[in-house]
């Protein structure tokens, strides 16, 4: 059993290796909101934002389309070729050689990540009601920690699987988003219904998300499913980590 | 396809093994077995009776991979201080252990560089302090002086003859035989993936076995070539087959007939003889 010692020491280079990622989210978020913002402030002009009014609706459903936008490719670049780009470019032989197991580097690497993903998508909704008008905090954060744990594991397992993870999830991701819209449009044959039933749940996730950031009921069930699948994909790119050779 | 295939082999507590091969050989892949970075399809690999994989989290290895793959946008001494890390090294102590290594290898002018402005032998002189970062009883490299020059290469000796401890075993794959007999108790020869033979280097240069030499003299080289049956003549030099014992004797008859003998040498190298005879191409 590898010593836990090692990985306590290389905490600061997993946050460090993290940073920019984590600052994706709020950049993205940034870029995005900045320029119809300041078109509307520009063409409003007189008109608070900070008021109950039309302007701060405007705002807000704006803050809600971007912040969803920020939050989901945020969580897609958090584990992105991390382990498939240490396989591919042979950096494990150097980092591995050490009282380290790789599934406990990896699993340190993803929960620095997604802290570190938080304290990004963070700054989104403060930095929102300072500058522009008051928005949720929490719900944001629990869609920031939700998708940070789907869409974060699953990518963690597309890498343990795959040298092109990114290209691997937006397959899943697409596949899946397709079957789950005809299922919910038209129903599937009952046949395939046991293979949407174990997809990713991002239809539901989605749910979850517009819930929270309308400030609607969300079903509870649907919440543990989403959490349940991802601990589960969390579990498998663990195993996958342990269990494969790292020379592919 | 299999790139090693049959292959048993123990190495002794405080021997250094050497793994020659010429390129494609299985060298590194018999490596990556021994680090447990690949697991075999039958039989087993173990380092103090447990699975590599076990042994390298719960002791660590000291290894020299054959490139070094470290991320480019790192500094150098950056790198070490996180490999320094991950080999466990108390907080306390890494800066020294990373000085240390640094001047080991003398790359002390280029600790701030980044590694994509490092020359070849420089990474490979990087790469060679954080394989000594910790002090470890598995010694593993894999052509370490791959890109060095010959300065450092003779210096990479005198840092394994410094390694070389009773508790510590040491395997060097190389292609370069010379290098390897210089350092190695044995050398393990393998082709196509499988072990040809094991030189115990020692005994291959023994007074008993018959060998190849190049003999050159200033004069009478014609009486020296008549001492040794077969003796082909080459410029000022013959070349001729003798174990240890002949070859003295007919030195001794040719020198007794006027010839002055300035130079006797293997005309090739004990291992190189070794190494041609068991690998076919």
């Amino acid at each position: 059993m590898s010593a836990v010692g090692p990985l306590v020491a290389y905490l600061p280079w997993q946050a460090r290796d993290s940073m920019g990622r984590a600052l994706l989210a709020p950049g993205i978020f940034l870029l995005a909101a900045a320029a119809p913002l300041w078109a509307f402030a520009a063409s409003n002009s007189g008109i608070p934002l900070t008021e109950p009014g039309p302007a701060q609706d405007f705002a807000r459903n704006l803050y809600n389309t971007f912040v969803s936008m920020a939050v989901v490719l945020g969580a897609v670049v958090l584990m992105n070729q991390v382990h498939a780009l240490d396989r591919e470019r042979q950096h494990f032989r150097f980092l591995f050689a050490h009282q380290v197991a790789p599934w406990q580097f990896y699993l340190q690497r993803f929960v620095v990540a997604a802290a570190l993903f938080l304290a990004g998508v963070a700054l989104i909704p403060l930095g929102f009601s300072a500058l522009v008008t008051d928005v949720a905090f929490l719900p944001t954060m629990q869609t920031a920690a939700l998708y940070a744990l789907l869409v974060g594991a699953l990518m963690f397992l597309c890498g343990a699987l795959t040298q092109r993870d990114g290209l691997a999830l937006i397959l899943v991701y697409l596949g899946t988003a397709l079957l789950q819209q005809v299922d919910r449009a038209d129903g599937l044959p009952g046949w395939l219904a046991p293979v949407v039933a174990a997809l990713p749940p991002f239809a539901v996730a989605g749910d979850l998300r517009t819930a929270w950031l309308t400030g609607g009921a969300f079903d509870t069930g649907d919440l543990l499913h989403v959490v349940a699948y991802s601990v589960a994909l969390l579990i498998a790119a663990l195993v996958v980590i342990k269990r494969f050779p790292l020379v592919r | 396809m299999r790139a090693v295939s049959d292959v048993t082999l123990d190495i002794a507590q405080g021997e250094v093994l050497g793994i020659a091969g010429p390129n494609g050989a299985g060298k590194s892949t018999l490596i990556a077995l021994l680090l447990g970075f690949l697991v075999p399809d039958e039989g087993e690999a173990t380092i103090d009776g447990l699975a590599p994989r076990a042994y390298v989290e719960r002791d660590g290895v000291c290894y020299l991979p054959e490139l070094m793959t470290l991320p480019l946008g790192w500094r150098a001494d950056e790198a070490l201080a996180r490999l320094a890390a991950l080999a466990g090294i108390p907080a306390s102590a890494r800066a020294g252990a990373c000085e240390r290594v640094i001047e080991a290898v003398g790359i002390a002018e280029h600790r701030r560089k980044k590694l994509k402005a490092l020359s070849k032998g420089n990474l490979q002189r990087l790469g060679l302090a954080q394989a000594l970062l910790a002090d470890r009883r598995v010694v593993i490299f894999d052509e370490p002086t791959h890109g060095l020059d010959p300065l450092w290469t003779a210096r990479f000796r005198d840092i394994v003859a410094g390694l070389r401890r009773p508790d510590r075993t040491l395997v060097i794959a190389s292609h370069n035989l010379d290098e390897l007999e210089r350092l190695c108790d044995r050398v393990a020869i393998i082709d196509k993936g499988q072990i040809q033979r094991v030189v115990t280097v020692r005994d291959a240069g023994a007074v008993g076995a018959s060998r190849r030499w190049r003999l050159r003299a200033a004069m009478g080289l014609d009486a020296l070539a008549a001492q040794f049956p077969g003796a082909v003549a080459n410029g000022e030099a013959i070349e001729c087959s003798a174990d240890v014992a002949a070859l003295n004797r007919g030195i001794a008859a040719a020198i007794a007939q006027g010839a002055l003998i300035t130079a006797v040498a293997p005309a090739e190298s004990s291992l190189e003889e070794a190494f041609r005879t068991a690998v076919t191409r």
